[in-house]
């Protein structure tokens, strides 16, 4: 064997076993990325990457983040983590890095989360402006008759409003502002439906002659009410429908057809998923602890129950919105015509 | 419709007991001008109120502030009229208008404004000056173990307690739209108005900023008396209708003269009264 014989054996042995080294380090390497990982041990630039990511931060509370990174993530339904979350403060922790980057849904649900913590905690959780504990709290409940069932969610879910600063999470209004200036649907009604409050209080100050205790800061918007709604409905979304039944009377305050129109709108948003049991938390907020207030057989039961004897009327109406929805006849459903369009559509 | 005048009725039955004794009226606008209060079965728009403030006026012959109570919708309309008296060849005096402007309680002019938001402020107006909504009219008697009175009451309480008496009345209160206002009775004699903002958040009701004592004055929350710039000026007028609403059957409107406010009257079918007084521009 020639000394050249001897070098290309050395070197082809070299090479046989230098692949089996890099097939091994491959292998090993690719093991070991898809291993689980504990999220305090990612580096914290990708821990702010998932943060970032938004969607990737609402999994449930308590469990582990994603063992793999997926490329693309499945949208959020933002709106059935709002329903199903039982701690507020944590879901907002939760929402706020997806809201910061800019994704409407989350915004709209924050500013939510924001502005019923603050009220449902006045309403049980303080007396003359100070904060009460649970037992306190479901004893004042049950001596105005208030749904003890609701005061001990609300705890649950709005008590750490309570016991921590919030400054970090924002304003409801400025993430409800940003959230409709985005185009949600919800967040569109909502602000309308203020802006009609608001219309509602100056002109109670003007017609009384005395100050109004329940002026807030201007809603800064250059959309009417009537062009939000016109735009939000278009969605279909029933909470949606309910909020523009809801807010017929301040739409046509004379008209005594407003009734007709409110629970006609009311009943298509049953009909369509709004959620109208007496598990409802804007029916327990209505009824308190009146059992018969709250039963029904069904939810739309409870609408021909409100009705009255307007009810042949409302569920005539009721058909005409529904048509028209499906159609598409928007200028049709009495929210003003869209001839001169708004900059919010 | 009906539309009868009733005006010594309401004057006997209400205005001797507490107009007289009515010093409430914190309006900015304190020129205790003529002060006049009218119906009309046509009114709803801009046009129809001035148009009938004017008819008024020269009835009248004066210039003045005129309240105009539509018949017709539950909206009522403030229209400040000038003008002068001129007397002709023969004798005969005539009134000339010079202006007829629409304003607020505190005597701002509405002209700028657009006619659907004018509108919508003669229907607050309207509840305002009746202490409810004409078309549904509700009277609540907060329950005592929620709030006594409503001097230095807790919206906490007070708002969970309209709910109770609404139900304790049979309705539900689901089935009262928002922008709705209704007058809160206490047991103590106190009354103060609410206005229905929401169906699905925890404070569903709140103050529009109006209550009075148990005489009838206009009070602030602590229960202090509401000062009245407007002391003097001439005025009057009243008129009775129909209700609007099931179960009313009667309705009515007096100005007290000089003292510029407005008070109506709804009589129910089941012989309950709710009486309110406004402040009123003159």
């Amino acid at each position: 064997m020639s000394t050249n014989d001897k070098l290309f054996r050395h070197i082809g042995r070299a090479f046989v076993v230098g692949a089996v080294l890099l097939a091994t380090v491959v292998v090993w390497r690719a093991q070991t990325l898809r291993a689980p990982l504990p999220s305090e041990q990612l580096p914290p630039a990708i821990r702010d990457n998932i943060s970032n990511a938004g969607p990737a931060a609402l999994v449930p509370a308590g469990s582990r983040l994603p063992r793999t990174m997926e490329p693309t993530p499945a949208a959020i339904d933002y709106k059935k983590s709002f329903a199903e979350a039982h701690d507020y403060w944590d879901y907002a922790h939760r929402l706020l890095p997806a809201a910061k980057a800019g994704n409407a849904d989350a915004q709209f649900y924050l500013s939510r989360v924001l502005e019923r913590c603050d009220e449902d905690n006045r309403m049980y959780f303080q007396r003359r402006g100070q904060k009460i504990g649970l037992d306190e709290g479901l004893q004042y409940a049950v001596k105005r008759h208030l749904s003890i069932e609701v005061a001990q969610s609300v705890y649950d879910r709005c008590h750490e409003f309570q016991e921590n600063d919030s400054a970090d999470l924002g304003s409801a209004s400025d993430w409800l502002a940003r959230a409709t200036a985005a185009g949600q649907p919800i967040a569109k009604t909502t602000t309308a439906s203020k802006l009609l409050l608001q219309d509602l209080q100056e002109n109670l100050a003007r017609a009384g002659g005395v100050p109004n205790p329940n002026t807030k800061a201007r809603i800064e918007t250059d959309s009417d009410p009537r062009s939000l709604f016109r735009s939000a409905v278009r969605s279909k979304d029933p909470e949606v429908l309910f909020l523009i039944g809801e807010a017929q009377g301040l739409l046509y305050p004379a008209s005594s057809d407003s009734s007709v129109s409110q629970f006609a709108w009311l009943l298509v948003a049953c009909q369509r998923g709004f959620d109208c049991s007496g598990d409802a938390v804007w029916v327990k907020n209505s009824c308190g602890d009146n059992a018969d207030c709250t039963s029904s057989v069904d939810p739309i039961d409870r609408v021909r129950k409100l009705a009255g004897d307007q009810w042949p009327v409302v569920q005539q109406r009721a058909q005409e919105i529904s048509a028209k929805l499906d159609a598409g006849r928007w200028d049709e459903l009495g929210l003003g015509s869209a001839a001169v369009p708004s900059s919010s559509e | 419709m009906r539309h009868s005048f009733h005006f010594f009725k309401p004057l006997s039955a209400v205005a001797s007991g507490i107009v007289i004794t009515w010093i409430g009226c914190s309006s900015a606008y304190g020129l205790n001008q003529f002060s006049y209060v009218s119906s009309c079965s046509t009114c709803q728009t801009t046009a129809d109120f001035v148009t009938s403030a004017k008819a008024a006026a020269r009835g009248q012959e004066s210039s003045g502030v005129y309240q105009i109570v539509s018949t017709a919708v539950p909206e009522s309309a403030y229209v400040q009229i000038t003008g002068t008296t001129v007397r002709g060849s023969s004798g005969e005096t005539r009134f000339v208008i010079s202006s007829a402007v629409p304003i607020d309680s505190n005597g701002n002019s509405l002209a700028a404004s657009s006619e659907s938001a004018n509108e919508s402020f003669y229907a607050t107006l309207d509840q305002v000056a009746f202490g409810a909504d004409r078309s549904a009219p509700q009277t609540v008697n907060e329950p005592e173990e929620y709030a006594g009175s409503f001097i230095n009451s807790l919206e906490e309480e007070v708002v969970p307690g309209i709910g109770a008496a609404l139900i304790q009345k049979g309705i539900n209160p689901g089935f009262i739209k928002d922008g709705t206002i209704i007058t809160v009775k206490f047991a103590d004699g106190t009354t103060a108005q609410y206005v229905k903002v929401s169906k699905t958040s925890s404070y569903q009701w709140t103050w529009t900023g109006i209550a009075h004592n148990k005489d009838g004055k206009l009070m602030n929350r602590d229960g202090s008396l509401v000062a009245n710039p407007n002391t003097s000026g001439g005025g009057g007028g009243g008129f009775s209708g129909p209700g609007f609403g099931p179960g009313v059957t009667d309705f009515f409107f007096l100005s007290s003269a000089g003292l510029c406010s407005f008070g109506g009257t709804i009589e129910f079918g089941d012989g309950e009264t709710l009486f309110s007084m406004s402040n009123g521009p003159c």
